[in-house]
């Protein structure tokens, strides 16, 4: 069944001319790649991570120096986050060049638009959290930028309700970044290769 | 693909439940002020911890008194920038972050921060000064 199951994972016809790297150089492919192993990296740092103040830096010191293989999974799970972002935004400058974002694919742009800061939001979410100088300072000056959005005010109130680097705005940080944006992440990007599917593979606009 | 029109009724409805359950959730994410440590406030301090020409600085509350002469000056050490904690240097304060520098006085030297730090309210007596966040 299992076989079946993964069997059905890939489509039963690809065009040759989808195969092509040199139209899309695979790169939302290598996001999702990137995804895929933040989310195993993620998942086994949630083991020792602790979402408090006062001990966050501290658990993170005991990773990096006592668990074996911590250092790694971390500088693996920092990298993957950049090479996430990297490749989304090479992804959408290739969508954009390619004129991809076009009348039949306009549902998978705004999906991939959404990806694409939520991912944003994921790497800022995730900045703070070993609450180190660097940590505390970006995401201090990252609230103050809010507020000079339209309804800045209330969207910081929701997001750090005793300022950063308090108890409650490091909890919220924290449940962003390893619950929920994964959660909604997840669920987009599998609307996203069933856009392409139900498309029939890529459209060639180029 | 023909699709049912969606009846007024409904879309009333989803409209209604929508919005009251933003408001619930609103509610549910900002709880009463007083959960976590608030800048605000008044802060005491005996005269005597100024040193003559110099500056204390409680970087836990992010204020400077300045003592210059007889005068005492308060300065609120947020950056007008983009928040960060100033640092009170010997020609007044600088930001570690985007470095911005300030003169003795909280006014601008150097951007990008768009105003003069802030002063703060300050009353003087038996040698206790205290200090009052708005």
């Amino acid at each position: 069944m299992l076989k079946e199951l993964v069997k059905h994972l890939f489509p039963r016809l690809v065009r040759e001319g989808d195969l092509r790297k040199t139209y899309t150089f695979c790169l939302g492919g290598l996001a999702f790649t990137s995804l895929l192993v933040l989310t195993v990296t993620g998942l086994l740092l949630l083991f020792y991570y602790s979402p408090a103040p006062q001990t966050a830096h501290a658990s993170i010191q005991f990773l990096e120096s006592d668990v074996w293989g911590g250092a790694y999974l971390r500088s693996l799970h920092r990298l993957s986050s950049h090479a996430l972002l990297v490749l989304l935004a090479l992804h959408t400058l290739r969508v954009i060049l390619t004129g991809a974002f076009l009348h039949p694919k306009k549902m998978n742009w705004i999906v991939g638009c959404s990806l694409l800061f939520l991912a944003i939001f994921a790497a800022y979410t995730g900045y703070l959290l070993p609450m180190d100088q660097l940590a505390y300072w970006a995401t201090q000056t990252g609230m103050e930028l809010l507020r000079a959005l339209p309804l800045g005010d209330a969207l910081r109130a929701l997001l750090v309700p005793d300022d950063v680097g308090g108890p409650l705005s490091l909890l919220r940080f924290y449940a962003l970044h390893v619950v929920i944006v994964p959660a909604v992440m997840f669920v987009l990007t599998m609307l996203h290769f069933f856009v392409i599917r139900r498309q029939k593979g890529l459209l060639p606009y180029l | 693909m023909a699709e049912a029109p969606r009846s007024r009724r409904a879309t009333l409805q989803a409209l209604i439940l929508s919005l009251l359950g933003g408001a619930a959730l609103w509610r549910f994410l900002t709880p009463r002020a007083g959960a976590g440590a608030s800048a605000r406030g008044t802060v005491s301090l005996a005269e005597a911890d100024v040193p003559p020409e110099g500056a204390l600085v409680l970087p836990q509350q992010r204020v400077a008194v300045i003592r210059e002469g007889g005068d005492f000056l308060a300065f609120d050490l947020t950056c007008t920038h983009l928040g960060c904690t100033v640092k009170v240097t010997e020609l007044g304060f600088s930001c570690p972050c985007h470095g911005s520098r300030f003169g003795r006085g909280g006014e601008v030297l150097k951007g990008p921060a768009p105003r003069a730090l802030e002063r703060l309210a300050l009353a003087r007596r038996d040698g206790i000064i205290r200090v009052t966040r708005a």
